[in-house]
């Protein structure tokens, strides 16, 4: 029999808490909205007695400021016309109901059956028509993972209310667990095979194996071996091991006459000389192999590092694509050694445009509409928001970076900081080994369908009673249990030999990449727990639902961690056992479904044969000098990649930890730097210095120059706060598009080569990276032409450096004098006509011809005589110039301090040859503008005999150059337009 | 009196532990971390504890309301609650911390016949979004709160979605009168407006103590201002300092509170 659902509405009942942004938001909008009022409701399907549901409203509600209806239709707690009610599609991650079924399983019986699902409702006043409503609902639910439902007020009170919706799964029970699949076929099926997937028993084709003619070859020559076809599970198994995303082909594979690959010839080989070449200077403690870098933090920590991306999910749902991208990451820094602990999250967006409006869809038919910059940016901001708040890490620093190339897939970074010792009680924790013997533990979460086949799996999959898959959605809190479980109960004790993060491939990658430690593996897949019934193996293999570790347990202390597990409200499974032999095995119900030879697993993928051709230098052209120099300063300002993201850095919590010294903004004015400064150990004054550079306007140029600035800028921005170059790691994260292509392939040679020469100059190892390679919107415009819009070949550039002390650090605030006497302003670098793919040249539309070059050995120089400088005091403040050049670098400076300028280039302008216009807005790579104080110029100018004398602080509130002159009112408010009306 | 342990309770999202137990421990306390479904189970720990302490954090993600799930669940042992609520001991509530101790009416509790009932509440920030930034606080002179004792006005940090402080107009007389109010935000010179007002808190309401002024919740993190260095402008104040000859001190302005309710003890 059906047990009874039961619909708690929860109701703000006092003004103040019934106030909502969206009735402002309405109103802009132009709908004749008077008040929206948004309830919680909590559908409840449990057998409940008049004492347990009074028990549970109580749970629910807050008896000062809301009131609560069980299952009835509001009469006169509200004033509404029209209800919309916004709930989960089946099978979507619902973290509230988690929550509520807490609660709800202290007032029950918890092995009776029961469920609970969460809505929004919103109530809203107005005389608004049927299509209005339906416009109003369209932006408040994601179709992918969210259903709504509508009604006027006299159908709500005639019907009773709005109709009970339980979003259950159902799966069919039928269904068989395991088919073979035949690879004796032509070859024109393979590739239907490959493209669309393994054909299911119930007709339809499964989705994307990606798999290519020769990599399933290669799997029928296997096959053929052991005399049989492969199973389901095998095949979605071999494509999640031998995908893109998991194997690195592209950098891994030859390209012309570089039979290692670019990544080690270019990435590993730079690393390797570095650390030669630094001998017992050597700082690095794991690189490439783990699932983050770890550098040596003093003589007993270690600090990690690792940024991730996580851009096809978040171009379909912003919100889920980020927060998973960034609790996705934490769980990297878990899974270093046996365990670091997170102590700071970066972020980087690249999107369209915000105010672009020009429609993108993904049909012909433009049916399905792809979402605008602004809903991605909005959605990814919030996405962030949740996971890094939530998890309790602070998010020290991040950027924003729009461009149009950006405006059908947007980029989605997320980076986290890790601090772990380097050894308790004798034993490394930095380095972790599976051993035979061992059981398998997952722990955190069940398993579902969420994120099988990734976004690729098809839309039509998403109706009523089937679940969304395509999209997850992270659950900071699970995770922030099982984090504290780690580090604070798993990890001191010892109890485990290996641990893992379960992020693509889910099981099917995280199992069989922790065999390689030991040899093999063995799984019985009924024992791994599911979120409803009938999933088959092939399904609860290589699902990625979230919040999941895998751990390797010595039999003997599985139930203490067990016993600890429960007592910390953390779930965990034993699912099996690692072994010696090396073979990958699943069993179900002790019959083998999966058996692999863990060699063919991870090293039966044929290399790709990649061969590439030069890119197509584009025509000469000269950058126009501006008409109007004063406008365009303000232009500059206002642009979103260089423009103020303290909407964004307000709404992440940067400060949890206590650890935080310079956090995303800097000054009284609140300007955004672009490198933050943390303080791991209260105990220490060591400090840790965070950066990020990218230059993707410059790719197209000369992806050379362009990889080398956006390294550069990365250091640049770090050694300007305090950072030593001499004790710093880099972190490469390359982001292509279109990467069969032979030019894209020879831009991206030529970037990793950049690469190699900027480590090896400077001599800072990478101890991570990460590439995702197919960056590409193919879809239809507003007049339903087929449009392809790549991003523009993008690499991030990340540093983690260590400084002695944080009392050496700066900001790039000018700083009040307090006898008033002014500080000097100086230019250290040299500036160059390098207008080419400069913000400059963005906004003119020219992309002009040289691009900024970065000279190695001058920049290695100056950056070490800055950090001297530093540990001398002698810097009151310090900007790295990067985008916008020193036009828009004086003027952060000047908007951070709220103190004026009073500037004059003539001189220079003289010695170079430069126009104004040109030495302001050139971006001339590895150049700092510095204040020094009177009294300390001539120590400074020892140590920077070729420093540039520009001019000086003032006590009047005005930027002057030359003969131009800004008030420091029209810099701010120009500085801070960027995201108007998002900000 | 011996030195004052102080328990932090952890777990189910809290997350603000390590710098809570640096705060007591650089006060001269010893501290523990205490996982909530301990105290739940084993609530006699209180027994041997001076100062009971509800960190900061998303204890159960916010949902259903900010602090209701961890003050549901401490419901379960409230006679061991009011028991140590009557001892001579202290209790702090810090933002989410704060939160529990509204919903579970330990904040403000005007009577002691009203501890357990909720009589406010903290609401979505006025801007409806979560804000992390600096602000100034002033300390009520002649409020009986024993952890704002002699703090005047000093800064630290606040990082929250839900702080608007709500309470009906009676319960806010009685605030007033009881000299419960010991926190309210402020500019640099102490002076309180609605432009310095964060979330749109009554009254610029930070933080509320209990009549006995031993029970303290506030909305801002003292413990992110240990040091001199979390100042978000540190650079430009030590510049300042060494220009005028003074020394740069090594610490911040948010330790005062943990260093009253230890020398509450002495």
């Amino acid at each position: 029999m059906a047990l009874p659902a039961h619909v708690f509405q929860v109701i703000p009942t006092v003004p103040a808490a019934q106030a909502s942004p969206l009735t402002a938001q309405l109103q802009a909008q132009g709908f004749p909205v008077s008040q929206v009022t948004v309830a919680r409701h909590y559908t409840v399907v449990a057998d409940l007695g008049p004492d347990q549901r009074r028990a549970l409203s109580q749970q629910l509600t807050h008896s000062v400021t809301e009131t609560c209806l069980i299952s009835q239709p509001l009469t006169s707690q509200l004033a509404f016309d029209w209800v919309i009610e916004v709930g989960f599609l089946p099978g979507v991650t619902d973290n509230v109901a988690h929550t509520v079924t807490e609660g709800l399983q202290r007032l029950i019986d918890p092995t009776s059956e029961h469920a609970v699902y969460s809505s929004t409702a919103y109530y809203l006043q107005g005389d608004l028509t049927p299509e209005q409503i339906d416009t109003i609902a369209a932006q408040w639910f994601n179709p992918l993972i969210q259903r709504a439902q509508v009604r006027n007020r006299a159908d709500y009170d005639t019907q009773g209310g709005l109709p009970v919706v339980i979003p259950q799964v159902q799966l069919p029970p039928d269904r068989p667990a395991v088919v073979t699949v035949d690879l004796e076929v032509p070859d024109s099926e393979l590739q239907t095979l490959g493209k669309q997937g393994i054909l299911d028993p119930a007709g339809h084709r499964r989705g994307p194996l990606a798999l290519s003619l020769t990599q399933l070859h290669a799997i029928r020559d296997y096959f053929r071996t052991q005399g049989r076809p492969p199973t389901d599970i095998e095949l979605e198994s071999i494509a999640q091991t031998w995908s893109e995303h998991c194997q690195h082909a592209i950098f891994g594979s030859p390209l012309d006459d570089i039979e290692e690959g670019i990544f080690k010839r270019y990435i590993v080989r730079a690393t390797t000389e570095v650390r030669t070449a630094k001998g017992d200077d050597d700082f690095c403690v794991s690189v490439f192999s783990d699932n983050a870098g770890g550098i040596k933090f003093d003589d007993t920590h270690v600090v990690t590092d690792k940024c991730e991306t996580h851009n096809s999910p978040s171009a379909l749902d912003p919100f889920g694509g980020a927060i998973t991208g960034i609790v996705g990451v934490n769980r990297d820094c878990l899974g270093y050694g046996l365990g670091a602990q997170p102590i700071a999250n970066r972020y980087g967006f690249c999107v369209g445009h915000p105010g672009d409006t020009r429609p993108l869809y993904r049909d012909a038919a433009r049916t399905t509409p792809a979402l605008s910059p602004k809903t991605i940016l909005q959605g990814v901001v919030a996405g962030v928001n949740a996971g890094g708040n939530e998890s309790g890490i602070p998010t020290t620093q991040g950027f924003v970076y729009a461009h149009e190339g950006y405006r059908g897939k947007p980029l989605v970074f997320a980076g986290t900081i890790g601090l772990i010792p380097l050894e308790q009680d004798g034993i490394n924790l930095n380095f972790k080994a599976a051993q035979p013997g061992d059981r398998i533990i997952m722990a955190g979460g069940k398993v579902g369908l969420d994120g099988i086949h990734g976004a690729t799996f098809s839309s039509e999959a998403l109706d009523t009673g089937s679940p969304s898959t395509a999209v997850q959605i992270g659950d900071p809190i699970t995770q922030k249990k099982l984090s504290d479980t780690i580090i604070y109960d798993l990890r001191p004790r010892g109890l485990y030999s290996s641990i893992t993060d379960n992020g693509a491939g889910g099981l099917s990658c995280s199992v069989a990449e922790m065999a390689r430690e030991c040899g093999g593996c063995l799984v019985d897949i009924e024992k791994i727990p599911t979120k409803y019934p009938h999933l088959r193996p092939w399904e609860i293999w290589i699902s990625e639902s979230q919040e999941r570790m895998t751990f390797a347990v010595p039999p003997q202390n599985v139930a203490e961690m067990q016993a600890l597990c429960a007592a910390r409200g953390v779930e965990m499974w034993d699912i099996g056992e690692f072994t010696a032999d090396p073979q990958c095995i699943v069993r179900h119900h002790g019959e083998v479904i999966y058996q692999l030879d863990m060699h063919f697993l991870h090293k039966g993928n044929p290399p790709l044969q990649q061969q590439s051709n030069p890119w197509v230098r584009p025509t000469p052209q000269t950058v126009p000098e501006p008409d109007n120099l004063h406008d365009t300063l303000l232009s500059c300002l206002a642009h979103p990649s260089v423009g103020s993201t303290q909407w964004v850095s307000e709404q992440y919590d940067h400060i949890v930890g206590g650890r935080t010294v310079i956090g995303p903004l800097q000054g009284p004015g609140r300007v955004n730097g672009t490198a933050s400064v943390l303080k791991p150990k209260y105990d220490s004054d060591r400090g840790i210095v965070l950066s990020q550079g990218l230059n993707p306007s410059y790719s197209d140029l000369d992806p050379y120059a362009a990889a080398l600035a956006s390294l550069d800028d990365a250091v640049a921005a770090a050694v300007a706060t305090g950072a030593n170059v001499d004790h710093m790691a880099l972190m490469d994260n390359f982001c292509w598009c279109s990467s069969t292509d032979s030019q894209r392939l020879h831009q991206l040679h030529d970037a990793a080569r950049a690469c190699y020469d900027l480590a090896v100059a400077y001599g800072c190892p990478y101890i991570s990276g990460k590439d995702s390679m197919f960056n590409d919107f193919r879809g239809y415009d507003a007049d339903g032409q087929e449009t392809l819009i790549s991003i523009p070949p993008t690499l991030l550039g990340s540093t983690l450096s260590v400084i002695d002390s944080i009392h050496h650090v700066q900001t790039l605030d000018f700083k009040p004098h307090p006898d008033s006497t002014p500080d000097t302003l100086f230019l250290l670098g040299t500036t160059h006509a390098e207008l080419a793919g400069s913000l400059y040249a963005q906004l003119t539309g020219v992309t002009g011809t040289t691009v900024p070059q970065t000279h190695l050995s001058t920049a290695l120089a100056r950056y070490r005589a800055v950090h001297r400088a530093h540990q001398q005091g002698l810097l009151r403040s310090i900007i790295h110039l990067d985008r916008g050049g020193l036009g828009v670098a004086l003027s952060r400076s000047a908007i951070a301090g709220q103190i004026g300028a009073q500037v004059d280039l003539a001189a220079l302008a003289a010695t170079t040859g430069l126009t104004l216009a040109q030495l302001l807005l050139s971006e001339s790579q590895s150049r700092f503008l510095v204040s020094v104080a009177p009294d300390q110029q001539s120590d400074f100018q020892s140590l920077f005999p070729q420093a540039i004398a520009v001019g000086q602080t003032t006590t009047d509130h005005t930027l002057t150059i030359n003969d131009q002159q800004w008030s420091l009112a029209d810099l701010t408010t120009a500085y801070r337009s960027a995201f108007s009306p998002l900000a | 009196m011996p030195t004052p342990h102080a328990l932090i309770i952890t777990g189910y999202g809290f997350n603000c532990d390590p710098e809570t137990l640096h705060a007591y421990q650089l006060a001269g306390a010893t501290a523990q971390r205490l996982h909530l479904n301990q105290l739940i189970t084993h609530p006699e720990v209180l027994d041997t504890a001076q100062i009971l302490t509800f960190q900061g954090g998303f204890s159960y993600g916010d949902d259903t309301g900010s602090g209701r799930g961890v003050a549901n669940r401490l419901r379960q042992i409230i006679p061991h609650l009011d028991q140590f609520f009557q001892r001579d001991t202290l209790t702090l509530g810090v933002c989410n911390g704060f939160q529990v101790l509204t919903n579970l009416g330990v904040l403000p509790a005007t009577t002691t016949d009203h501890r357990f009932t909720p009589q406010g509440a903290l609401l979505r920030n006025q801007s409806h979004t979560y804000q992390c930034q600096w602000v100034h606080l002033r300390s009520a002179p002649d409020s009986p709160c024993v952890w704002t004792q002699n703090l005047g006005v000093w800064s630290t940090g606040i990082a929250h979605g839900e702080g608007q402080w709500y309470c009906p107009d009676d319960v806010l007389h009685t605030l007033q009168s009881q000299g419960q109010i010991a926190l309210q935000y402020c500019n640099a010179d102490g002076e309180v407006s609605p432009q310095t007002n964060p979330n749109g808190s009554r009254q610029s309401i930070a933080g509320i103590c209990d009549p006995t002024g031993r029970i303290f919740g506030l909305m801002p993190h003292p413990e992110r201002h240990l040091h001199f260095t979390n100042h978000p402008q540190h650079t430009a104040r030590r510049l300042a300092l060494q220009a005028t000859g003074q020394p740069v001190p090594t610490f911040g302005e948010g330790r005062g509170i943990f260093d009253n309710a230890v020398r509450y003890f002495s």
